[in-house]
């Protein structure tokens, strides 16, 4: 699995995560962990099936004790993160790419 | 990081390798000389030479037919929130799925999104080929009921639009429909027939603000706001708070008196911080502080739902009931929480009025 870890700076909330996978011969559904870490050390884990080739979702900042998020995924997956200045935004140049 | 504009970004020419999926516009005319056409999808009704674009550079008049170029062809597609939506009122917390295209038929100068609304500085790489069908599976797929047209102006797309939310329909799925609302009237009954809820960004209340600072006019943008409202359908209202331009109260009081006497003190009313950006880069972030004062001058002027946006920790992100003031829905960030003083036909359980919030099946 692949792993990447975002921490949240003081006065960011959104993202949006973009999943694709690797060649256009899938068998997935593939497995997306989304992980929050929070000031108190707790975690919180939701599970995702990416069944798409291609697929982008925004991410929230849940709470404000939420201090990063990390994505743990499939090696055939290709994960874009990118930060959200504005609701109703859509970037088209990833923070990160890997 | 995002990709700075300035006099000398990189430009493309769509208009020749856009040919594939061509779709007949709807509204149109054929003028009588030299293979011209009259588009009648916004009030500039564009006269279009043979082989040229509209204002939105996505419209091509081709051998005295006109053709939408976009149809099919997507630039955003993105799983959201209701909420990014500057909807409060319609299903709280509701997964969407967001659509968007490339042009535009308004040239806002602070626009976030310029990069894919100014057609010509959209790099073609990032259009992907889309049909309805593809789309509404997409949506039953990831188990969404709500497809959302915005980003950039859905209006420029408009054929793919009302094709795609009629289909939605049958399959049981609504459209939101987020748009500057600079539109004809007929395209304006048009999307009113096919979309089903509505989000209207009102850019200000002055004419010569649009003029200035978005290259259109205000008229047509209060009639179709207006005109959505008389159709029953859920409508809120979007306001963005531009640092300098329009954090006035002279400003607010406009907007807060076009909704209460021309639509109704019950449409939900944001207002939203801008950030800085496009040809706007100089001015800062509108203040919290602004967003907070044009709330309160809103709610003291007998507005029952107002809001701010683009903040994410403020007691003006909540739902209140307009009659008690019990807090109805929390919200941090994008986030909504239901709870359990708001019953499921929308009423307060403390005090029994209707505060008009469809919630989730």
């Amino acid at each position: 699995m692949k792993t990447y870890q975002y921490q949240w700076p003081p006065k960011k909330y959104l993202l949006h995560a973009q999943v694709q996978h690797e060649t256009d011969e899938t068998d997935g559904p593939y497995r997306l962990n989304i992980i929050r870490e929070h000031c108190d050390g707790t975690t919180t884990i939701e599970p995702m099936e990416i069944a798409d080739k291609n697929l982008r979702f925004i991410i929230t900042r849940k709470r404000p004790e939420e201090n990063s998020i990390s994505f743990s995924y499939s090696e055939q997956l290709i994960l874009s993160v990118y930060e959200l200045e504005d609701t109703a935004f859509y970037p088209i140049e990833p923070y990160y790419c890997g | 990081m995002s990709i700075k504009w300035s006099e000398h970004a990189c430009k493309y020419n769509l208009q020749n390798e856009w040919n594939d999926t061509l779709k007949e516009a709807y509204l149109y005319d054929r003028l009588s000389t030299e293979h011209k056409v009259r588009c009648r999808l916004c009030p500039r009704n564009c006269v279009i030479q043979q082989g040229e674009v509209g204002f939105c550079k996505v419209r091509k008049n081709i051998n005295g037919t006109l053709y939408a170029q976009t149809y099919e062809k997507a630039a955003h597609v993105a799983i959201e929130k209701i909420e990014t939506e500057a909807i409060f009122h319609y299903e709280p917390g509701a997964d969407i799925l967001s659509l968007g295209t490339i042009g535009c038929n308004l040239n806002c100068s602070y626009c976030q999104n310029w990069s894919l609304s100014q057609a010509e500085y959209a790099n073609p790489n990032i259009i992907s080929q889309r049909t309805s069908e593809q789309i509404v599976n997409m949506a039953l797929k990831n188990n969404i009921k709500i497809l959302s047209w915005t980003y950039s102006e859905p209006a420029v797309w408009f054929e793919f639009v009302i094709d795609t939310a009629r289909l939605a329909r049958k399959h049981g799925l609504v459209s939101l429909f987020k748009s500057a609302y600079f539109l004809s009237e007929e395209a304006t009954d048009m999307i009113i027939d096919a979309a089903d809820l509505f989000a209207v960004s009102l850019k200000a209340m002055d004419n010569k603000y649009y003029q200035t600072h978005t290259q259109g006019w205000i008229a047509p943008v209060l009639n179709c706001t207006k005109k959505i409202h008389r159709s029953g359908k859920p409508l809120e209202i979007e306001n963005l708070i531009v640092t300098g331009l329009t954090d006035k109260d002279s400003e607010y009081i406009k907007i807060i008196d076009f909704v209460k006497k021309e639509l109704d003190e019950s449409v939900p009313l944001h207002f939203s911080s801008f950030h800085p950006d496009y040809k706007y880069v100089h001015l800062p972030q509108a203040d919290s502080s602004h967003l907070e004062r044009a709330r309160a001058m809103a709610l003291e002027r007998g507005l029952q739902y107002v809001y701010v946006g683009n903040v994410f920790e403020n007691v003006g992100l909540h739902s209140y009931c307009s009659q008690c003031g019990t807090m109805l829905v929390e919200r941090f960030g994008l986030n909504s929480r239901v709870l359990e003083t708001l019953d499921r036909s929308g009423r307060c359980v403390k005090c029994g009025k209707n505060n008009n919030i469809k919630l989730k099946p």
